[in-house]
């Protein structure tokens, strides 16, 4: 019962309904770590924190079984991690982020990111933040600091859709700052050509920094249906493009298709994750394909 | 095609709107956001040109259904000469029996034209005679023979009231459409330029097919029109204003239209008071003040003003005037109540010597000692009882006025109250006139209630039904109760500019007796009370004590004085003779062919055929028919379809709009 109550709340319009990126965060992270088959809390430090109840899917090498004999229930022990990797996050605030009717791309990615970062801080990781469009707006340097989940809360919280998307720029100047190994989540739509992603990640690859991509997807944008010859405004450039429907429901499907695949293609040759996230859909599916990636990569 | 509104097709602009609607909406296709145009292609735009042709259609069924609107609106109608040589018509012989017809030979000429023209008119055609002022009488038809008309004729005379053509038509217009023939309609007047309606839209008669308009104007004619208006201070020395105001026919000439001398003499009972020679110019107004004229010993009270020279109309050459005293009324305040307030007195002082109305004088005791020459008391008595003191209404019985207002102390229920009851119902119907009285901001902290008899008149209540002011019936004179105790703490009444315009009602509502108007127009109706003899100028009896007058009242249609007798005295309704009657000044002759133009035929045989009637009447071989109606019956479906046909194409480009189609 509690996992469907938490799968209602994972909703992107319910999300939309509470008040801070931090319940927001924390409502999904709490609803996708529960129930998962394995905990994703490995517990690297062996200082013990306190006991937790037993959920279906924890890892049963954390049983307390000497509570167990005692109190014939099952307890997990849970023990204060110590930062062991730094995750930095890297959120694409470009104008056509803003697109979506009831969820906009941009919305859900703060929702997505809060989330990561939220997730991020209760493993005990050092976090930090780039927030980009045309170039790098703001960037707060991993850190473990107790405080760096409050001033991310506080970054996303004031985030607005900027102008144009510059990727490629974005991670080059980001990687200067990136000497430490790590976890670079990018969450953006993509808009850009999958060779120059391609030739941006590579870099990164190649420095020992392992790469997860979001992809965020608005249905308006993958599967456009138009009721009428319209003039379509691009929104970060502001040009026009007189489009027929029948082209909309064909040609430009495919097109987009062939891109996603095309971006998706490119992660795969630099050991990237990729996920598309749609901003119909909850956020649980993403977040747990997310987990088990970090699990794969012992992380 | 004429129209009867041609001003509005300037709504005809209007048509514009859905040219400009269709020209600059929907051309351009909608423009949505969309994130990047990196996977789109440009498409030519292939559909404008089908949905061009779609909503040109609804432009132009939009368009005209503004053209029908406009049209609607503008009342065509058209005049259809139709060849009826066989057919027959009626006529219309309308008299003008109006004041200025007096003048001069007008009312010879009148007779005698219409004398010519019943005799020249067909027997196979029915002629009706008709008579006209400011309504229209049927006088007489040759339903029996030719002499009814003729006799009809020579037994009318011309009046004292005023003409107005716009009526006129209208209620010939009514005679004019019970007729299943064409109607021709012969007016015999003096084309007098005061009678045109304000609008020419008025002389419009649907009914009518043809219009003869036959001036009785011969000569050039010049009428000097007296309007008198004496006051005294103290019935003896009088002033006397006199407005002179001079008209001429269109057709006097330049040396005609210079100054002339007038003698303007002032009378009284055929004495001669004062006379002065006044020079005015043709069409000029002028005002004489004759001061200090003494009024001779004698019941009467009647003044009369005249000019000596003889001019076109003799009629207007006396008038006759009531001296009006403006001598302050005189009330007494009578303290007979220990009870009543102190401030009582002095708000009502001041609200009755306001304006110089009345004169005020107190007296301590009953009303019994109330001088016999005051007719007006103003009491504080206790009035929430059943019955009211006797000396008050042996007062009252006596013919006299009295107004009493509440002694009865305070009780304080409403001493504390900050916010009181305020006016509620008024009763404006009643001649005290409390409508046009502004109670706004008035209020009732403490009202003590009143028992009231069944004939009793609530004219003023609070907004919970506390009656304020009621006027209890009786035999005598009139009696007002005032449910207040005056002393500004009750109430606010008092303090307010309202008390004022009150207490000088009421004070007016006593002093006129019948509430009668003092002046009135030749032709007006005079509403008369019950139980009153009225006599006309000549002394002669018009309404005896046991008649009542019908509904509507009676109609004076002779100038001069008229008396009102009934159980409170004699009131004199002066009858004037209206002064834009008396103006003799012609109509232009723009105007009476814009007049006759709105009859005449379409084509040129039926403008040929009306030369041909003016001449001989019987000889008119044409009719026309107005089918003004029918233009009317077949705009308005035509407007309504159009509409609904504008509907069903904005609504299936709707549908077409949503299927993407």
């Amino acid at each position: 019962m509690a996992a469907q109550t938490a799968n209602r709340l994972l909703k992107p319009e319910v999300l939309a309904r509470l008040g801070s990126l931090e319940l927001i965060a924390r409502t999904v992270v709490d609803g996708v770590t529960t129930g998962l088959h394995r905990s994703p809390h490995f517990g690297f430090s062996q200082e013990f924190a306190e006991y937790r109840a037993y959920n279906e899917g924890d890892d049963l090498r954390y049983v307390d079984w000497n509570v167990y004999a005692r109190t014939d229930r099952t307890y997990i022990k849970r023990f204060q991690g110590e930062t062991n990797t730094s995750v930095t996050l890297l959120l694409d605030t470009s104008a056509s982020m803003a697109f979506g009717e009831s969820t906009s791309k941009l919305d859900q990615a703060l929702y997505l990111v809060a989330s990561l970062a939220y997730m991020t801080r209760k493993q005990h990781d050092a976090l930090g933040i780039a927030i980009f469009d045309e170039q790098v707006r703001h960037y707060i340097a991993p850190s473990a600091r107790p405080d760096s989940l409050m001033r991310t809360m506080a970054l996303l919280e004031n985030t607005e859709a900027g102008a144009g998307t510059d990727i490629l720029g974005a991670l080059e100047s980001l990687r200067a700052n990136m000497n430490k190994r790590g976890l670079v989540i990018v969450v953006s739509d993509f808009y850009t050509n999958a060779d120059d992603l391609l030739s941006a990640l590579q870099p990164l690859a190649h420095s020992g920094q392992d790469i997860a991509l979001f992809h965020i997807l608005s249905p308006e944008e993958t599967q456009p249906t138009l009721k009428r010859i319209s003039a379509m405004k691009d929104m970060e450039t502001g040009e026009s493009v007189i489009v027929d429907p029948e082209f909309m429901t064909t040609a430009y499907r495919a097109k987009f298709k062939a891109h996603c695949e095309s971006i998706e293609s490119a992660c795969r040759r630099v050991g990237a994750d990729y996920t598309p996230v749609s901003t119909s859909e909850p956020l649980d599916a993403a977040l747990q394909g997310y987990l088990r990636f970090r699990e794969g990569r012992g992380r | 095609m004429s129209l009867l509104f041609p001003a509005y097709l300037i709504g005809l602009l209007g048509l514009a709107l859905p040219w400009l609607l269709h020209r600059f909406s929907d051309q351009n296709p909608n423009e949505q956001l969309f994130p990047s145009r990196r996977f789109l292609e440009e498409t030519a735009p292939p559909v404008s040109r089908t949905q061009t042709l779609k909503y040109r259609i609804l432009m132009a069924v939009r368009m005209l259904s503004l053209l029908l609107l406009c049209f609607l609106f503008a009342q065509p109608w058209i005049t259809q000469a139709i060849n009826s040589i066989d057919s027959k018509q009626h006529h219309i012989v309308a008299i003008d029996l109006s004041l200025s017809m007096r003048a001069t030979d007008r009312w010879e000429n009148a007779l005698k034209q219409g004398r010519e023209l019943i005799d020249s008119l067909s027997s196979d055609n029915s002629v009706e005679l008709v008579a006209f002022d400011n309504t229209v009488k049927r006088v007489a038809d040759n339903s029996v023979s030719n002499a009814d008309l003729t006799k009809g004729l020579f037994a009318l005379q011309p009046g004292y009231s005023r003409a107005d053509y716009g009526v006129v038509m209208q209620r010939l217009n009514r005679l004019a459409v019970d007729r299943s023939e064409p109607v021709k309609l012969w007016i015999v007047t003096d084309q007098q330029e005061s009678a045109m309606p304000a609008q020419s839209n008025a002389l419009y008669a649907p009914g009518v097919s043809e219009i003869e308009i036959l001036s009785t104007v011969s000569e050039p004619q010049r009428n000097i029109h007296l309007r008198a208006l004496a006051e005294s201070l103290d019935g003896v020395n009088v002033r006397v204003s006199v407005q002179m105001s001079s008209s001429v026919s269109s057709t006097l000439t330049e040396s005609e239209l210079s100054q002339e001398s007038h003698t303007i003499r002032v009378k009284y009972d055929e004495r001669t008071l004062a006379e002065r020679a006044v020079r005015l110019a043709a069409s000029d107004v002028k005002v004489i003040v004759f001061e200090d004229i003494v009024l001779p010993p004698g019941d009467s009270s009647v003044i009369s003003v005249s000019v000596a020279e003889t001019d076109a109309l003799l009629a207007d050459n006396m008038v006759s005037t009531v001296v009006q005293e403006a001598n302050p009324v005189s009330v007494s305040l009578v303290d007979s109540d220990a009870g009543t307030s102190i401030n009582a007195a002095v708000f009502l002082s001041t609200a009755l010597e306001t304006d110089t109305l009345a004169s005020v004088s107190t007296i301590n005791g009953s009303a019994e000692r109330v001088a016999s020459d005051v007719a007006h008391i103003i009491s504080g008595r206790n009035i929430h009882g059943s019955e009211l003191d006797k000396d008050v209404l042996l007062y009252v019985e006596r013919g006299n006025n009295a107004l009493l207002f509440s002694s009865v102390p305070s009780s304080g229920a409403g001493a504390s109250l900050v916010q009181g009851a305020e006016v509620g119902l008024v009763d404006e119907s009643h001649p005290l006139d409390l409508g046009a009285i502004d109670w706004f901001g008035i209020e009732f902290y403490d009202v003590t209630p009143m028992f009231l008899k069944s004939d009793d008149k609530v004219l003023v209540e609070t907004t919970q039904r506390q009656p304020i002011l009621v006027e209890r019936e009786s035999a005598g004179g009139r009696l007002l109760l005032l449910n207040d105790r005056l002393d500004g703490r009750g109430s606010n009444l008092p303090l307010q500019p309202a008390f004022v315009s009150l207490v000088q009602s009421i004070l007016t509502y006593f002093n006129t007796s019948t509430a009668l108007p003092d002046t009135l127009l030749a032709g007006e109706r005079l509403l008369v009370p019950g139980n009153v003899q009225v006599f006309d100028p000549e002394n002669e009896p018009m309404l005896e004590i046991n008649q009542d007058a019908r509904s509507g009242g009676l109609v004076l249609d002779m100038p001069g004085l008229y008396r009102v007798i009934g159980v409170r005295g004699t009131h004199i309704v002066n009858v004037l003779m209206d002064s834009k009657e008396a103006d003799l000044s012609s109509s232009s002759d723009a105007s009476i062919d814009n007049w006759r133009s709105r009859f005449e035929a379409d084509d040129s045989v039926a403008d040929a055929s009306n030369e041909e009637a003016l001449v001989m009447p019987d000889s008119t071989s044409r009719a026309a028919e107005v089918a003004r109606d029918t233009v009317l019956r077949w705009l308005l479906p035509m407007l309504l379809l159009a509409i609904f046909v504008e509907n069903i194409l904005a609504n299936r480009r709707l549908n077409v709009r949503r299927d993407g189609s």
